[in-house]
């Protein structure tokens, strides 16, 4: 069989055709029907004149529909951009328009809540799955596309403004999915639980990795704690994926964990942020046989690092080190390779590195930047910079140290203060507020709102009412702190570095 | 905590409810208030849930009562909390 090149070459035209592909609830799909359900998209999204290079948005909940989506766009020529369904529908509207899609593939539930606010957009057509049928005898034509065409666009917070589009090659999902499988050995044996959600990069590969080796993926949308243990005892589950929320909620509350074992779970993995080391230390007691690897990566670069769990004892709070097929190394500012133990930018190159942003070409470039250390004369190529400050230890190991800009991440998830707070404003209630994250032993960083009222008697509930209409539910700040004014820097600007200090020296947290 | 009789367990719920989960706050909590839906009290607002109810109403939560059912709705953890105080 040739290497794949296409994101849905992955897939393939056969192989395991009777293996058990997909497994959601009581439903379960072999690659064979799999396949089939893709043609059937595939041909319905080309019937709907998608043209290669054509945006489809995917804004479907986690099951077969969507896994079989992402192919089917792909296969179509299309470039697939998925939406997190927990997304409020003017944040839907943001990505739907910013990503000038032709289609948007739904379902009649998400069409209805989330359909309105995209209805007037020009040139979009939108499709239900549930009815979602090519006029029959029509042709899909041969796919022509190569690696270097756009496969996917992720969409990510940064610390301004709204998300912004990470747009990835083929050649990129297709390397990152082989680096992944490598480095994990992930076989036809596996059957791996699927919890985060595929418009992640993160929750994306495994259903990339999974069908590349024709495993089974499990997908599960869990609510509580023990709803994971139950689908990797009952499914015999072999890998799972967490950020570190889902590591919180395994160790803290899940009762069932403690009593139950898991023979089966041969390895989990951390992404999206640092997991404490007590929690680390916990899970290694709750699933004493299981290999636990400590990853790094930002959808910009796919994927960057990871620690060999022969090395999570000994050094239980670092990110490890560069992927396969990649080179990670930590630049000061003067772009300089950063010495053991001196902080540096993260900076990333290999062939997981983005095509950078969606229609931003300045904040293209204050990511993507020639290599540091090569100049293009003498064959330096383009990597990319992380924004995440880390140092390296004398065994080449890294540690994440800190952002060097505001964003904030929470559960996972990168959060852009600017968005939160231009939600807040425009519920005209306050004079000005900054939104910031403050640290968290369970979530990472809580978002927390420190604001300048309008008048003495703000209701604080009301503001985040109007605001939770806006924003999903996990960008919306705890609590809404008044104060009679906000720190300034010494050039007039909101000294968000001296609000996080004041909050986290007397808050002791 | 105060004497069983004198507590009025659906306002003491609300309350809690409105001040933890910004997205419920200032809305009308009707029994076929979904609380689960969209993420509004995600994995990790019910450990906080859970923890003021044994803390505040005295109710101890048993392993079988991490469920989906009790939490689903306003309606469903009014009807799980008075269940568990009879």
């Amino acid at each position: 069989m040739p290497a794949p090149v296409l994101t849905h070459d992955l897939l393939g035209d056969s192989g395991g055709d009777g293996r058990v592909a997909l497994i959601h609830d009581a439903r379960h799909i072999a690659y064979a029907e799999l396949r089939a359900l893709v043609r059937r998209y595939a041909s319905a999204l080309h019937a709907a004149g998608l043209k290669r290079g054509d945006r489809v948005a995917i804004l479907l909940p986690k099951s077969i529909e969507e896994c079989a989506a992402i192919f089917a766009v792909s296969r179509a020529g299309g470039v697939f951009v998925p939406v997190n369904p927990l997304l409020r529908p003017a944040q839907v509207r943001h990505i739907v328009e910013d990503c000038e899609a032709r289609i948007l593939l739904t379902d009649s539930s998400l069409g209805e809540s989330h359909g309105a606010a995209v209805v007037d957009l020009p040139g979009l057509t939108v499709l239900d799955t549930d009815t979602l049928q090519a006029p029959c005898g029509h042709d899909l034509p041969a796919s022509e596309g190569i690696g270097e065409d756009l496969a996917a666009i992720l969409y990510t917070s940064g610390s301004t403004g709204r998300p912004k589009g990470v747009m990835l090659s083929h050649r990129n999902l297709v390397a990152g999915t082989r680096i992944v499988r490598s480095y994990l050995h992930i076989n036809s044996a596996d059957r791996i639980l699927s919890v985060l959600p595929l418009s992640f990069d993160y929750g994306l590969n495994q259903l990339l990795t999974a069908v590349e080796q024709r495993a089974a993926l499990v997908l599960l949308n869990f609510r509580f704690g023990d709803e994971i243990v139950r689908a990797i005892r009952d499914h015999e589950c072999t890998g799972l994926a967490g950020v570190p929320t889902v590591w919180s909620i395994l160790t803290r509350a899940a009762p069932l964990l403690p009593k139950t074992p898991l023979p089966s779970l041969r390895y989990i993995t951390n992404s999206g942020g640092a997991v404490p080391s007590a929690t680390t230390a916990r899970l290694r007691e709750l699933l004493s046989s299981t290999r636990i690897f400590l990853m790094y990566g930002l959808t910009e670069a796919f994927r960057s690092t990871y620690l060999p769990p022969e090395e999570v004892d000994r050094r239980p709070t670092s990110i490890g080190k560069a992927i396969p097929e990649c080179e990670v190394f930590a630049v000061t500012a003067d772009g300089q390779r950063a010495a053991p133990g001196e902080p540096g930018i993260l900076v990333h190159r290999g062939p997981t590195v983005s095509l950078g942003y969606w229609k931003r070409p300045e904040d293209t470039a204050r990511v993507l930047r020639p290599n540091p250390l090569i100049p293009p004369s003498c064959g330096g190529d383009t990597v990319c910079y992380s924004g995440d400050l880390v140092t390296q230890d004398e065994d080449g190991f890294f540690y994440f140290v800190g952002r060097d800009d505001a964003m904030i991440k929470s559960s996972g998830y990168r959060i852009s203060p600017t968005e939160v707070e231009e939600v807040l404003m425009a519920t005209g209630r306050f004079r000005q507020i900054a939104v910031i994250g403050l640290p968290d032993a369970i979530i990472g960083q809580r978002v927390h709102a420190v604001a300048v009222g309008r008048s003495e008697t703000i209701d604080v509930r009301e503001a985040l009412s109007a605001a939770s209409e806006k924003l999903a539910a996990f960008m919306l700040p705890r609590d809404i702190e008044l104060v009679a004014e906000l720190p300034v820097t010494p050039n007039g600007k909101i000294d968000y570095k001296a609000l996080v200090a004041e909050r986290v020296g007397h808050a002791g947290c | 905590m105060l004497a069983p009789e004198q507590i009025d367990v659906r306002a003491v719920v609300t309350d809690y409810l409105r001040d933890r989960f910004p997205a419920l706050a200032g809305k009308p909590l009707e029994d076929t208030t979904p609380l689960l839906t969209g993420g509004l009290i995600d994995s990790l607002g019910i450990l906080d849930l859970t923890a003021f109810l044994a803390e505040r109403l005295g109710i101890q939560i048993a392993d079988e009562d991490f469920e989906p059912d009790n939490f689903e709705s306003f309606g469903r953890l009014i009807a799980f909390v008075e269940r568990r105080r009879s």
